[in-house]
């Protein structure tokens, strides 16, 4: 089990935006009309996180590598839905997460972002659903083991249980 | 954003996947967030397959909200590792 996935994520998104705000902190002073108004408050929000935060949540990635490590002595690769459900449309704002309607943008990487938080390799492999479109399932791996990772991917390929294919759905 | 960029190549099958994996790799002295590794190329060794090798499942964060076309996915996969 990996625990406290919940705060991995919120502290992914701390760091996120203090990250991302501090890279971008010169053009949204002089070019804040270039920005998606969206990303530009969550910018803005950033530029306003205290640095005692940030810190924490770099902590706390170290403390979640940790028990991800402990987890991979167990296991060789670890499994977990990329989404929540199939893709969202174009320009669609919410999404079901369980029974609740919550936002897209900030829930989409509900499941993907304690794991990239950590920099983990992962495949992401599409599975065909009865709704016509595929669902992403990542194929997750220690550090540094990408060719696992891609090794699963490409033994589930083989084996069709995962394919690529055209939809017009 | 070094600390947290992921690069993401998409593809229509793992072994232009482990492709573009192997051309990335190789260190890169100008980017301090990129390690000095060794390169390891994986492209070759696809074929190895699986025989041997542990999956689990991720619960409760995890599955939690997760659609019903979702899990069964995990399932799916889980199921053809031997979970």
């Amino acid at each position: 089990m990996l625990p406290e996935a919940r705060r991995a994520r919120a502290a992914a998104f701390c760091i996120t935006s203090a990250s991302g705000a501090q890279l971008h902190r010169q053009r949204l002073h002089t070019r804040p009309q270039d920005f998606d108004p969206v990303t530009r408050d969550r910018f803005y929000a950033g530029l306003r996180l205290p640095a005692t935060v940030a810190i924490q949540a770099q902590r706390l990635r170290r403390w979640f590598a940790a028990a991800a490590s402990e987890l991979f002595r167990h296991v060789d690769v670890l499994l977990a839905p990329a989404t929540p459900g199939t893709a969202p449309l174009i320009g669609q704002k919410t999404i079901m997460l369980g029974d609740t309607e919550v936002s897209t943008r900030q829930n989409i990487g509900v499941y993907t972002q304690p794991i990239s938080f950590i920099g983990l390799p992962v495949v992401a492999v599409p599975v065909w659903t009865a709704s016509r479109l595929p669902i992403g399932v990542q194929v997750i791996a220690p550090p540094w083991q990408e060719g696992l990772a891609l090794r699963v991917a490409a033994q589930l390929e083989r084996t069709g249980v995962c394919t690529v294919r055209k939809t017009d759905a | 954003m070094d600390d947290l960029d992921h690069l993401g190549p998409f593809a229509g099958n793992v072994q232009d996947l482990a492709l573009a994996y192997d051309l990335m790799q190789g260190h890169d002295a100008g980017d301090r967030a990129c390690a000095a590794r060794m390169v390891d190329p994986v492209s070759s060794s696809l074929a190895q397959g699986v025989e041997g090798i542990r999956a689990g499942v991720l619960l409760e964060w995890f599955e939690a909200g997760a659609s019903d076309e979702a899990l069964a996915a995990v399932e799916t996969v889980a199921r053809a590792l031997g979970v």
